[in-house]
């Protein structure tokens, strides 16, 4: 080819170039190449420079802290969380389980399969599991909640078609001991009655671990002689508290019959009924200590004061008389120490309904309990308007109001525990977060009632509630249960409600049992002293050495009741009377402390 | 022809980049190990977490009363066991005389002993210790 341009047209190489140390505008030339080389290669430099120092810097110089990779152990969140009570025992627990379920568009052989299957699950129908299996569509649960060892035994069968998939079951580890209290949930864990319903947000989250403020030991011992005294006396049922004064802590809670709460379902509406804060009943007796916490208390009677019990009370068409009653004046300790009805309506009458009303209202007894369950019965009670003369004197002794076993319960320890109501709860309450009570009586009142209440165990109905150590003081209470508006002849509510030490109350209880009928040990009584005191007995004397109380010898000062010289012997044979020379006339205690205004 | 500046560059090259990658495979291990770590914690989690539950189940009450009466001695304590310290009276031969002067008052009288039977407390504790304390008490 030839060459467009000629050799000698081409440019060529300035010979100046060729030149190892040119000359004017070369070296210029070359010079400003030779920076911007130099300019190059050290900002290039510098920047690798920085580099590497920073990296010796931070590996080897510096004594910076790492960000900590390891954490505390820190649970991760359950599916839901657990329930304890207050030490710690589990009572309500979620654990993952594995369900069975099939594809039956992949099942080739139902017959087959459902054969297999049945080996493995006796209980499981056949021609259930046949149907299906069969069919078009895409999803079949088979069985829900697997054992491990079942879904080893499914899985070992390797037929396609069959499938598993997590998920979580409910555990109630300790059953039907805290059936009524903790609840139950359904199959995908929604709370549907006790703790599980009230607290059913919190449970979902799965973070925070709900704690009881139930002892678990406690509320066994409150179930089995609450059992016992139901067997002993063929009842139809019954309910139990215990409350912790200092705290307004619910230890335990128990309402009878019970049920299994894996298997809510099978159990009867009697059994689920929630006998000890739902039903409201007409407590009888028991409410003569707010009878005559509120006499004492307004000023309206004091304790020496005689009232007339020799006949009965007619107002209208009514008519209010004692039971086994002594028919001669009596004094307000013995009014309550044998339970006198007449005594009692005397009492109301002279303080009167508008003074009765406030009391009751301050003790809790005329709204519904402050607990922490969607299952709680409001009281029943006369209208304001209706309250009138001979409701507050048949409330006097009990009747005319229904409430509920808690609300009487955290009423009675209003009274015993010096004069402050506390509102009950079922959460444990950290000893920072305990509320202060609001005074509801005073000092003295209290004082008084708590001396009343252990004549009732050293002489009167409740002897059988006495345990030597603990100095019991209660009240018994026989009320006449109602179906609409008739009182039912033998039927009758026992109850017994009770706390120890009256010298520094530090708990108090309540065992109520519902329908006793006498047996061949009662001489055909079924009275609170006979059915439910026992119980109570023998709950404290189990319970106090458990909780380290120490026991009170007879002898000490705080075992003295000056009150025990104002009854005279309950009946000849009773032998248990302590007669002290110098309590004739016995002033109760000193100082007024002033009621708190509402 | 290569430098020999250029040449030691290479190497140290060669060098860093052989570091390089033994960090990373190096961290890439610990990771993993992290990983398996923190997997096998929320099983050990979950598996205290079932045992947990068992406890409870076995701690059931009426289970462990049943267990208590067949297989030991041990039976529920009483209030007439329980005493404070300052309940103890002291020796014959520790106790300061007597002056003869004063009226003589007896010590408060405690609660009838139980006769002890070959038992303890479970809610107090050390066998030796009670037998001791109420073979005083007694005698």
């Amino acid at each position: 080819m030839r060459r467009r341009t000629p050799l000698h047209a081409l440019p060529a190489i300035h010979p100046a170039a060729l030149v190892a140390s040119p000359e004017g505008p070369m070296k210029r030339a070359l010079e400003m190449g030779h920076s911007r080389l130099f300019f190059g290669a050290a900002l290039f430099c510098v920047a690798f420079l920085t580099i590497a120092l920073r990296l010796i810097w931070v590996t080897l110089i510096s004594q910076d802290n790492e960000p900590r990779l390891v954490h505390s152990v820190v649970r991760p969140a359950l599916p839901r969380a657990d329930i304890v009570d207050r030490n710690g025992v589990v009572l309500a627990t979620s654990l993952t389980t594995s369900s069975l379920y099939a594809n039956p568009k992949q099942i080739s052989d139902p017959q087959e399969t459902a054969k297999l299957l049945t080996d493995i699950f006796p209980d499981l129908n056949r021609d259930v599991l046949i149907s299906r299996l069969s069919g078009g569509k895409s999803f079949a649960w088979l069985r829900r909640n697997l054992t491990p060892k079942e879904q080893q035994n499914v899985y070992r069968l390797g037929i396609p078609g069959l499938y598993f998939q997590n998920e979580t079951r409910r555990l109630y580890p300790q059953g039907n001991l805290t059936a009524h209290l903790v609840g139950f949930s359904d199959v995908d864990n929604k709370g549907l009655a006790g703790i599980e319903k009230s607290f059913d947000d919190i449970l979902s989250q799965g973070t925070h671990t709900v704690t009881l403020a139930l002892d678990l030991r406690v509320q066994h011992i409150l179930h089995e002689e609450l059992s016992k005294a139901i067997a002993d006396y063929t009842a139809i049922g019954g309910a139990g508290a215990i409350l912790d004064l200092r705290t307004g802590e619910i230890l335990a809670m128990v309402s009878l019959p019970d049920f299994d709460p894996a298997v809510p379902g099978e159990a009867t509406d009697d059994q689920r009924f929630n006998r000890a804060t739902l039903g409201v009943y007409e407590m009888g007796s028991t409410f003569k200590i707010f009878n005559t916490a509120i006499a004492l208390d307004t000023g309206s009677s004091h304790l020496h004061d005689i009232y007339d019990a020799s006949h009965a009370i007619k107002i209208g068409r009514f008519s209010i008389d004692d039971w086994h009653g002594k028919h001669r004046p009596l004094s307000i300790p013995e009014i309550f120490t044998y339970s006198s009805n007449i005594g009692s309506a005397k009492m109301a009458d002279q303080f009167g309904p508008e003074k009765q009303q406030v009391y009751l209202r301050r003790l809790g007894l005329l709204a519904p309990s402050p607990i922490e369950l969607a299952e709680v019965g409001s009281p029943l009670f006369p209208a304001e308007k209706d309250w009138r003369r001979i409701n507050t004197m048949t409330i006097a002794y009990g009747h005319g109001i229904s409430v509920s076993p808690m609300q009487l319960l955290a009423g009675v320890g209003a009274i015993v525990n010096h004069g402050l109501w506390r509102a009950p709860t079922l959460l444990k309450r950290e000893a920072d977060a305990i509320p202060a009570g609001q005074r509801v009586i005073s000092e003295n009142t209290s004082l008084a009632l708590r001396q009343l209440m252990r004549l009732v165990v050293e002489l009167g109905t409740g002897k059988k509630a006495d345990v030597p150590g603990y100095l019991v003081g209660g009240k018994t209470g026989t009320a006449d249960k109602q179906r609409g508006k008739v009182y039912v002849d033998n039927a009758r509510m026992a109850s017994f409600t009770a706390t120890f030490p009256v010298s520094d109350p530090r708990y108090v209880l309540l065992v109520m049992v519902d329908e006793p009928k006498p047996n061949a040990q009662s001489h055909g009584y079924a009275t609170g002293g006979w059915v439910a005191a026992p119980a109570v007995g023998n709950i404290v004397s189990r319970m106090a050495p458990l909780y380290g109380l120490p026991p009170i010898p007879e002898d000490a000062p705080e075992a003295f009741n000056p009150l025990a010289a104002n009854v005279a012997d309950y009946d000849s044979s009773a032998s248990s009377a302590k007669s002290h020379p110098a309590a004739t006339k016995v002033k109760v205690v000193t100082q007024e402390v002033p009621l708190a205004v509402e | 022809m290569i430098r020999l500046g250029t040449l030691i560059w290479l190497v140290v090259l060669a060098f860093m980049g052989i570091g390089v990658f033994q960090l990373k495979y190096s961290v890439q291990a610990q990771e993993k190990e992290l990983r398996q770590l923190r997997r096998q914690m929320a099983e050990h989690l979950e598996a205290i977490h079932v045992m947990e539950a068992e406890w409870s189940y076995l701690n059931d009450p009426v289970r462990l009363a049943d267990l208590t009466r067949r297989h030991t001695d041990l039976v529920p304590i009483t209030a007439n066991q329980i005493a404070g310290i300052d309940r103890l009276t002291l020796r014959a031969q520790d106790e300061p005389a007597r002056d003869p002067s004063l009226a003589s008052s007896t010590p408060a009288k405690l609660l009838p002993l139980l006769p002890l039977r070959r038992q303890v407390s479970y809610a107090t504790g050390d066998t030796m210790l009670v037998r001791k304390l109420l073979a005083r008490l007694g005698g």
